[in-house]
């Protein structure tokens, strides 16, 4: 995700904000919203990721589900 | 009824308890809460860096026109948020100096920003006073997120 925005401002920086001395006078231009709603998304993703990264949704205690336990290497509980 | 008693009934409520239980719940409430702690962080941070002279050209109260409502939303869903958290663990937050440090930080931080901050930038104030409780508003929040991190740690 952090890589996504990088990416993202790279290409804004470059290419998208060439014209935004125009932008005053007309609509603001659909690439540079674009470019807008990816960082915005991008770094509330970091933000939510990072948060999640302390939680153990694998611990094998939680599995309960066959597939997660075959992906996961975890032993299904029987009960 | 000692304030440890309520945060025992509390605990053991509905509410309480669902939260407590879920896998998902505590987690995605805590992301929302982060995601409105970079939103007033973000709003707050803007109208300051003009207010001090940092970089941005453009004179507060112009600023505050559209910032001060994300800022009053991210209040509003930082409130709710972290009430639904602190009713899943009260008894835990009873014993943590870190919940009650960030619970008076953040009723300074809240009068500093409705009181003084908000109120001066309507008004366009400026000059030393208005850095000063710029800077004191800044820090208040800032408290407030520490103890709030530090409550985990503990």
């Amino acid at each position: 995700m952090i890589l996504i925005a990088a990416i993202n401002i790279a290409v804004f920086t470059f290419k998208v904000e060439r014209d935004k001395a125009a932008w005053d006078l007309g609509p603001v231009p659909r690439k540079s919203k674009i470019c807008a709603v990816i960082s915005l998304s991008a770094w509330a993703c970091v933000i939510v990721f990072g948060r999640l990264i302390a939680y153990n949704w694998f611990d094998c205690d939680s599995i309960t589900s066959p597939t997660m336990a075959e992906l996961t290497g975890c032993p299904l509980d029987p009960g | 009824m000692s304030l440890y008693h309520t945060a025992q009934n509390i605990e053991a409520s509905a509410l309480g308890q669902t939260i407590r239980e879920s896998t998902w719940l505590f987690p995605a409430i805590e992301s929302t809460h982060l995601l409105a702690l970079a939103l007033l962080g973000g709003s707050i941070l803007i109208m300051s860096l003009s207010i001090l002279g940092w970089g941005l050209k453009t004179p507060v109260a112009e600023l505050y026109k559209s910032a001060h409502r994300y800022s009053n939303a991210a209040v509003i869903v930082l409130l709710i948020t972290g009430v639904l958290l602190g009713v899943s663990e009260p008894v835990k937050l009873y014993g943590r100096e870190a919940f009650w440090v960030k619970m008076i930080s953040l009723s300074i931080a809240l009068l500093m920003t409705y009181f003084v901050f908000n109120p001066l930038v309507r008004r366009g104030a400026s000059g030393a006073s208005m850095r000063g409780v710029t800077v004191l508003t800044i820090a208040a929040w800032l408290t407030v997120a520490m103890a709030g991190r530090w409550i985990g740690f503990s």
